[in-house]
């Protein structure tokens, strides 16, 4: 499973999917370990995987643009563009990873609605 | 340099000292005629930088704007030193600031409303 | 891109509001007194003269860097009937030329306006910008 960095700055608490209390459980691989190809990966998996590196992605641009609104308000830098271009960025990425976190939320929610 | 930093007390910081620097504008503006009268203005981003710097992040949100008389300006025959251009010109660089302030605080709001909501 | 000046529009179009603003006293000056034969120790009004500069290198506000008297000649003009006249009935009078003035005061005034014009289209492109954050 995905390590989520429970030390990622959000704006509040951290949402139970990402590494705060109540973090996802392991899910098992769909396909039988052993008729699978070793290289190919389950869908599912990879997606969450690719959900793990775009939020240390994320992080990045959100403190991009938190130091680019602290230089405009200590003075240092008086481009109002850069900061906007900046914060606008952080913020279409957030809402992205957000909405795939709600995604992958939605389709958790149904497996485990199957009936067995 | 990862430091903690209180974006939202800051930009509420940042949005008080405008306020008093368009207290100080509009004070100067008023008494452009009077006789004697040094305009006014407002020092806060060098006082923030240096907290923020001094190592005690966690203080950056209490700096205060303070209000003084820039020496050294050019006196008209009166004594005042007041000219209208220049206010005029502060006071647009200040109406920027504050709403652009403004509305990074709002989106600072909406972005912990979106992370808390989940979609039902 | 990081282009960090230290003067942005604002400053630069204010300081040229400014400076046309000090160039219409002085020809506001020059046309007040362009009939004036003693302006102090007995010398006629000298017509006024304004030189700009820029405050640095590349892009820059402008200032005013000095207010110099004009050294063309003055005017001569024979008035034989005039206290001031002197032995052979001449005056003397500032070599300010009122038409020349008109002009200069017409570019200064479009100069005031081309700057007054850059401060609102830059307002106008600040709330257009701000508005990507709505």
């Amino acid at each position: 499973m995905v390590n989520f960095d429970p030390n990622l700055r959000w704006g509040a608490q951290a949402p139970a999917a990402f590494g705060g209390p109540g973090a996802l459980p392991h899910v098992a691989s769909p396909t039988a370990p052993a008729s699978g190809t070793g290289t190919a990966k389950p869908d599912f998996l990879s997606a969450i995987e690719a959900a793990g590196k775009y939020v240390s992605k994320v992080d990045d641009l959100q403190q991009a643009s938190d130091a680019s609104i602290q230089d405009l308000l200590t003075g240092k830098n008086n481009d109002i563009t850069a900061v906007v271009s900046a914060v606008a960025k952080a913020d279409v990425s957030f809402k992205v990873l957000v909405g795939v976190r709600n995604k992958l939320i939605e389709a958790y929610k149904q497996t485990m609605n199957m009936p067995l | 340099m990862p430091q903690p930093v209180d974006i939202v007390g800051l930009l509420e910081a940042g949005i008080r000292a405008e306020e008093t620097r368009q207290r100080t504008i509009a004070s100067n503006i008023a008494n452009l005629e009077t006789p004697g009268y040094r305009r006014l203005d407002v020092r806060f981003e060098e006082l923030l930088a240096k907290a923020l710097h001094s190592g005690q992040a966690a203080g950056a949100t209490q700096v205060e704007p303070e209000i003084f008389q820039p020496a050294g300006t050019p006196l008209k025959s009166n004594g005042n030193d007041v000219n209208m251009e220049m206010e005029i010109g502060e006071m647009l660089k200040n109406s920027f600031r504050q709403a652009a302030f403004v509305r990074l605080l709002r989106k600072k709001f909406a972005q912990i409303e979106t992370a808390i909501t989940i979609r039902e | 891109m990081t282009v960090h000046n230290a003067f942005g529009p604002v400053d630069i179009a204010v300081s040229g509001m400014r400076a046309q603003g000090r160039h219409m006293e002085v020809i506001s000056s020059n046309i007040a007194n362009s009939r004036t034969a003693d302006a102090g120790q007995g010398q006629p009004y000298r017509r006024l003269e304004v030189i700009f500069r820029t405050e640095q290198e590349g892009v820059s506000p402008v200032c005013i860097d000095q207010i110099v008297p004009d050294q063309s000649a003055l005017q001569r003009i024979y008035d034989p009937g005039n206290p001031k006249a002197d032995a052979s009935g001449h005056i003397i009078l500032p070599n300010v030329h009122v038409p020349v003035e008109m002009m200069n005061l017409s570019t200064a005034s479009r100069s005031y306006q081309a700057n007054a014009a850059i401060l609102k289209r830059y307002q106008k492109m600040v709330e257009t910008t701000l508005e990507l954050l709505r």
